[in-house]
């Protein structure tokens, strides 16, 4: 392999170990159901009251 | 919707990466070596780049006062930052800078920041991304071996010097100090001629002592050239560097140029000789391979 393929390789291997990790991991935070107090808020519409 | 345009988001940043690689990748190549160094340049810049959206999680957990994943990501975020600028710091020269080398040279602060990236990346999968412990150590040793392909990171252990021993660790260490005093003595002779000069020497020096470092056996064949020379000339220069500015001394000039001539002679002499050692070593070592192959019948 020579050291060209080798650094490229490693890109990639990084672009795994680090952007896929992280990408994931801002994927879960917007997902996950907010705690914070006015985010729980439930607001109902006044034509459904 | 709003999944749908984080997404999209994704998919634009991603799409910009890859944009942003092939076109470090195909645009110019020129030659083989710089090709290599745009990739290094590259994989610099994407440490930066690639923990990105763990910053981006950290403040959507923050408005969302989601406090865990608040947590997970910040410290996962700022191993992975701080990892970064110590291995980026390490390839602008930062061990010059702070005047570590040889022994210090193998873990700090390349593979310090190595570990670095490797922690954080493992703690922003655990943590951020909910993974299982097992599978944030996969990530951390997934980045490990990227950044030890891209940077050649390499333990301590590979490469300390073994079978030197206490009197020979001492004897570097002094040996050490003596280049980095020549070359801080040497900034202070301003004549680029002399500076040139012992800019030589003190990268022939430096052979020397990777020499040693790499085969023990160079330590007892170098022991003069460590202990009495190195010692010599460092006070030699630093003398000169101290008096030459206040007094004009054309005699004490000349002498100490032919002396720093003698001084690289003999330390490419010393150099070579240790170089020529290897050499017949080599010889010996084939030389009982031929006979061997001769004696099983082979050749």
């Amino acid at each position: 392999m020579s050291e060209r393929q080798r650094r490229l390789l490693g890109i990639l291997l990084l672009v795994v170990g680090i952007g896929v990790g992280s990408l994931q991991a801002l994927l879960v935070s917007c997902h996950s159901p907010a705690t914070a107090a006015y985010a729980n808020t439930i607001v109902i519409p006044v034509e459904l009251r | 919707m709003k999944r749908l345009l984080l997404l999209l988001i994704v998919v634009v940043i991603a799409a910009a990466v890859l944009m942003l690689l092939w076109q470090r990748i195909s645009g110019q190549r020129p030659s083989k070596e710089k090709a290599t160094n745009s990739i290094a340049g590259m994989a610099d810049w994407l440490l930066f780049v690639l923990p990105m959206p763990a910053a981006a999680a950290a403040l959507v957990a923050l408005v969302r006062g989601q406090l865990g994943l608040l947590l997970g990501n910040v410290l996962g975020y700022g191993l992975l930052l701080g990892g970064a600028m110590l291995v980026r710091g390490a390839q602008g020269g930062w061990e010059a800078a702070l005047g570590i080398r040889t022994f210090g040279r193998l873990w700090l602060p390349k593979t310090l920041g190595a570990g670095l990236l490797a922690l954080g990346s493992g703690l922003t999968a655990w943590l951020g991304a909910g993974h299982h412990p097992a599978i944030a150590l996969i990530f951390s040793l997934v980045t490990l071996l990227g950044l030890h392909l891209v940077y050649g990171i390499e333990l301590p252990l590979r490469r300390r010097p073994s079978g030197i021993g206490a009197h020979g660790v001492e004897s570097l260490r002094r040996a050490e100090h003596s280049i980095a005093a020549i070359e801080q003595a040497s900034a202070d002779i301003h004549q680029p001629e002399l500076g040139a000069r012992l800019a030589r020497i003190s990268a022939l020096a430096r052979q020397i002592l990777q020499r040693v470092q790499d085969d023990p056996r160079d330590l007892w064949r170098a022991r003069k050239f460590l202990n009495v020379y190195l010692d010599g000339v460092q006070r030699v220069v630093e003398g000169y560097a101290s008096t030459h500015g206040q007094v004009a001394a054309p005699q004490l000039d000349r002498r100490f140029r032919e002396a720093l001539e003698i001084v690289e002679a003999s330390f490419r002499e010393q150099h070579q000789s240790l170089v020529q050692r290897d050499v017949e070593d080599l010889d010996v070592q084939i030389e009982v391979l031929t006979r061997q192959l001769e004696r099983e019948g082979i050749l």
